[in-house]
């Protein structure tokens, strides 16, 4: 249970207090009577010892009041498998070229695929509601995971993602193919793919443009994330005795195609030069969409004010009928 | 400047006492505070004119012929009568306030006294004597005494029954019939665990014809089940809660308010102080009417 507006349970000792300190301050009304003295003696019974329970009800009643006016509600988690979100395939550049050393995560070195798994973590955990899917691609595309909105499944097999899963390249091409062809039979209100890649389309048998075009006639919009430094990038690579020496590798990165892709359907092109730029494209990308499909990304609530209210009432009613019972006090 | 509902009041209690003391006490007032005064003359003839009560049917009997009695005129009496005006009298759960009440008593007794040629006096007291009002004749004294004791707003907040009796011991010389017309509520005690005003009542009644008329409400004797009750000492200030719904607690309190009773009675009587017990609940006339008839019957 959480609460709307939890600032109104200030209220709570702020009416408490100064009503328990008059309470117990005010003399109560009362019958002048000729001597006090000829009621001295009784002793007191079990209702006299109660007779600040109606008062201690009262007070129950108003802070119950209070937390339902502070607006107590339950998410229900069932709501969100429930919910149709969008479809998302997530496009992995895996090819060696990731190896490159040019992005930090808190302040060490780390290779592209590790920091773009960390960042995708973070990503997926943010979109709850979307169905995503997983294609690692270098010369060919592999199908991590198909579209699903099981996320824990999905994280997992994240972890799966390696070099040299499949013949080294970079098939831009395929990849989107295989992302459209993934997202054309699901059923949503939006597809989208997230491309992501450090290289040039250098192997399958679709030029990326025309696979754009397929996308766009589809109705799936395409954003592209180019990541790497400008200029040089320490790679690893072995010397001739086993050690691991770095040495600084050009960056060419297709720019125009990525570009045109993100045109052609819609989306954006990025560029990504470090760990909080592309941190930042994905925020960006989640961000955009989720102004686009509001309706997507909601929360279903249960309301449990009115439940507080009908305790509430029910101690109120439970007060009144005491205070003028078994409880009675005159005058 | 009298208000004009004062003058009312006292103009309905006039009427009202007048009538009663016409009817109801006609000439019983009179034996009783004159008994002994009181001496037979002679018995002589009826002769038109006179009253028909005083005819002794005895000596008509044997002689034939109406007789009747003449008593020589006892000397003027002097009545006193001490109103207390404290708070704890400003209560009632029946009729009229004890206030009310006591300004009744007091009209009653002055009306019957000026009837009677005596001169009234009057004291009223808290826990000082606020309000002297020395004896004197008249119906226009009555009214103010009326008057007084109506609309009388005392400045003492408790109750001292032995100062004014003192006071009244002080001012008067001669003999008086004084009526001390309160709730004895006194909770003062002297050093021998009596109400405080015992030894002063003592002494006035060796000196005087002392009749006290105790003003009772039936809440004081018992309580009805009605919940919790949260009582406020009208004279102390006091608080306390009782709980009337409790069957113990009703049982505890007629028992301690009986025993109260009871003491008050044995007070009064280890005194020889003659008593009235008039209730709220219950028409005075009554009471004193009844009282009239036992003093009347130990005055033969």
């Amino acid at each position: 249970m959480i609460l709307k507006t939890p600032e109104f349970l200030y209220l709570i000792p702020l009416l408490i207090l100064p009503l328990t300190y008059l309470y117990f301050l005010r003399q109560p009304p009362s019958f002048i009577f000729p001597s006090a003295a000829f009621a001295a003696g009784l002793r007191p019974t079990w209702r006299i010892r109660l007779r600040h329970v109606p008062f201690f009800l009262r007070l129950l009643v108003l802070t119950l009041f209070i937390v339902a006016l502070a607006g107590p509600e339950s998410v229900l988690e069932e709501s969100k498998s429930k919910a149709e979100g969008i479809n998302m395939a997530l496009l992995l550049d895996s090819s060696t070229s990731m190896a490159a050393e040019d992005f930090m995560i808190n302040g060490k070195r780390m290779n592209r695929l590790e920091v773009i798994k960390s960042v995708l973590k973070e990503f997926i955990m943010q979109r709850p509601n979307d169905r995503l899917g997983l294609i690692a691609f270098a010369a060919k595309p592999y199908t991590v995971s198909p579209l699903t909105s099981d996320h824990s499944w999905l994280l997992s097999n994240l972890e799966r993602v390696k070099f040299g899963l499949m013949e080294d390249g970079t098939a831009i091409g395929s990849a989107i193919a295989a992302g459209v062809a993934r997202l054309r039979k699901a059923e949503g209100k939006s597809n989208v793919i997230i491309l992501l890649t450090d290289g040039v389309n250098n192997s399958g048998k679709i030029l990326p443009l025309d696979a754009a075009d397929a996308a766009a006639a589809l109705g799936v919009k395409i954003y592209t994330i180019g990541a790497g430094t400008k200029g040089l990038a320490p790679y690893p690579i072995q010397d001739l005795f086993g050690r691991t020496v770095y040495q600084n590798v050009k960056i060419e990165i297709d720019e125009d195609t990525l570009k045109k892709i993100a045109k052609k359907t819609g989306g954006e092109y990025f560029r990504a030069t470090d760990t909080d730029s592309l941190k930042g494209i994905y925020e960006r990308i989640d961000k955009l969409e989720k102004v686009k499909f509001e309706e997507s990304s909601y929360r279903q609530v249960e309301e449990l004010f009115d439940r507080f209210v009908l305790i509430a009432l029910a101690i109120l009613l439970m007060e009144i009928v005491l205070a003028r019972t078994i409880l009675l006090r005159i005058p | 400047m009298i208000p004009k509902d004062v003058l009312d009041k006292v103009r309905r209690i006039e009427i009202m006492t007048n009538r009663l003391v016409t009817d109801v006490f006609a000439g019983q007032y009179h034996s009783v505070f004159k008994g002994r005064g009181m001496e037979f003359d002679e018995v002589r003839e009826y002769q038109h004119g006179d009253d028909v009560r005083a005819i002794d049917w005895n000596v008509t009997a044997r002689t034939g012929t109406p007789h009747i009695k003449k008593f020589v005129e006892e000397r003027e009496m002097t009545v006193m009568i001490l109103v207390d005006a404290s708070p704890s009298c400003q209560f009632s759960t029946v009729n009229e306030l004890k206030s009310r009440l006591a300004a009744e008593l007091a009209a009653a007794l002055s009306f019957s006294a000026i009837r009677n040629n005596d001169k009234i006096g009057m004291v009223v007291f808290t826990d000082t004597v606020e309000k002297f009002i020395p004896p004197r004749k008249g119906r226009s004294h009555v009214l103010r005494i009326i008057r007084e004791v109506l609309c009388f707003q005392p400045k003492g907040r408790k109750t001292n029954i032995a100062a004014a009796l003192e006071f009244m011991t002080e001012v008067t010389t001669r003999r008086t019939v004084c009526f001390v017309i309160s709730d004895f509520i006194d909770p003062s005690m002297d050093k021998d665990g009596r109400p405080a005003f015992v030894k002063a009542m003592a002494i006035a009644n060796s000196r005087h014809d002392i009749i006290a008329i105790t003003l009772n409400d039936p809440r004081e004797q018992y309580l009805t089940p009605c919940g919790m009750i949260e009582l406020e000492d009208a004279e102390t200030g006091a608080c306390v809660l009782v709980d009337s719904s409790d069957k113990e607690v009703r049982k505890a309190y007629a028992i301690a308010a009986a025993q109260r009773l009871l003491a008050r009675d044995r007070t009064f009587r280890s005194m020889d102080v003659d008593h009235i017990d008039i209730s709220t609940d219950v028409p005075y006339v009554d009471s004193l009417v009844r009282f009239f008839a036992r003093r009347k019957k130990r005055m033969r």
